[in-house]
């Protein structure tokens, strides 16, 4: 799957994340929010284990953060993935 | 037949991740993923993919798992039934109006389970919520996998035409085919949610007025109306010790190898057998020690 266009999927909630993707050459990710202090490295192995379930390896992921449980960081990363590949 | 327990059956918004990931905490005896009228046309997707990815990560307890799809003729129903997997137990099927409905989607459900080897049959549940559902009923019932009828009274209101009233007089028809109908065909009765959540004397009314009617369950949007459903539909001392009287007899006349079942000069047919245990085990739900009851 190729990143093509900007997307976001997720929201700002309690709970929940906002994730955007935008197109790149390479890939990088950016986590900002609460959890990111204390749980960025697993959330970027969640993430990254999204991306290659995906088949993507390239893009620019950004995940505002509000406290998403794992499934839901998955999730939203997935759903904004799609959205920006379709 | 398909004889779980469902007195409550909640529904959990299928985009709202703070919602599902405490669905298992609330103990009702099924929860419903809700991928159609909670979530909005422009979110169907993510929505869709995070029930998935609930699916695999959320404990949902002893709770039945279900997810209300959307109605097949959207373009939404396919893609939602792509998610189901080994943790589904069953599909909450909206507007059913012919049986011819259900067995397109039990064919589905045929090739979901061989194609991702799940080891369970995947039952239905037929929502009756248009005029039409309601007069084809009882072929709905019959249908393969069917395991209840339940009903969805806000869109049935605005099917024929009605005004939905406190009292709700407007239902009794529709409530009382459905109950019928699902009964004739040996299956459960589920009745519809309870709007107002702020209102626990009016939830508690409700219930017990269907509960009456034969009604084996009734459906919740705020986790707060669990247990006024689940203390509606348990049964009394009173209940309790008939039925366990019920099942005494059963047993010494098995032991006597009797082929008339009586008590107290009475003889006991199926229906109160079936009656019996179900009181206990509805008993049993309610966490009554049926071996312990209170002196009389």
């Amino acid at each position: 799957m190729k990143i093509i266009r900007d997307a976001t999927a997720g929201s700002g909630e309690k709970s929940d994340c906002s994730v955007t993707v935008r197109p790149s050459d390479g890939l990088e990710i950016e986590i900002t929010g609460s959890s990111a202090a204390f749980f960025r490295e697993s959330m970027v192995a969640e993430i990254k284990s999204v991306l290659r379930e995906l088949a993507v390896d390239a893009g620019t992921i950004e995940v505002a953060d509000r406290g998403a449980l794992p499934f839901c960081l998955k999730a939203r990363v997935e759903a904004a993935v799609r959205r920006g590949s379709e | 037949m398909e004889d779980r327990l469902r007195r409550s059956r909640l529904f959990l918004p299928g985009n709202n991740p703070k919602i599902l990931q405490d669905g298992g905490v609330f103990e009702a005896d099924s929860v419903i993923l809700d991928l159609e009228d909670a979530v909005s046309i422009n979110s169907k997707d993510e929505a869709r993919i995070l029930v998935k990815w609930a699916l695999r990560e959320v404990d949902f307890g002893d709770s039945e798992v279900l997810i209300r799809v959307n109605h097949p003729e959207t373009p939404f129903f396919e893609a939602d039934m792509e998610i189901v997997s080994q943790e589904v137990d069953g599909i909450v099927l909206p507007k059913v109006e012919s049986a011819a409905q259900v067995e397109e989607v039990a064919a589905v459900l045929d090739k979901v389970e061989a194609e991702k080897g799940i080891e369970k049959r995947i039952i239905i549940i037929a929502t009756m919520e248009s005029a039409l559902g309601i007069m084809n009923a009882y072929d709905i019932a019959r249908a393969p996998r069917v395991a209840a009828l339940a009903f969805g009274a806000e869109d049935f209101t605005k099917d024929i035409g009605a005004e939905r009233t406190p009292e709700g007089k407007e239902l009794w028809y529709a409530r009382s085919a459905i109950v019928t109908a699902a009964k004739a065909a040996g299956i459960q009765a589920l009745d519809t949610v309870y709007p107002n959540v702020h209102d626990d004397e009016g939830l508690r009314a409700e219930t017990e007025a269907v509960r009456r009617m034969g009604f084996d369950g009734k459906s919740a949007i705020h986790p707060n109306q669990i247990g006024v459903i689940h203390d509606v539909f348990t049964p009394s001392l009173e209940e309790i010790r008939k039925s366990l009287a019920v099942m005494e007899a059963i047993k010494e006349a098995e032991e006597k190898n009797s082929g008339v079942i009586a008590l107290n000069g009475r003889m006991i047919d199926r229906p109160v057998v079936e009656r019996a245990k179900r009181v206990i085990r509805l008993a049993e739900a309610a966490g009554i020690d049926t071996s312990a009851l209170p002196e009389e």
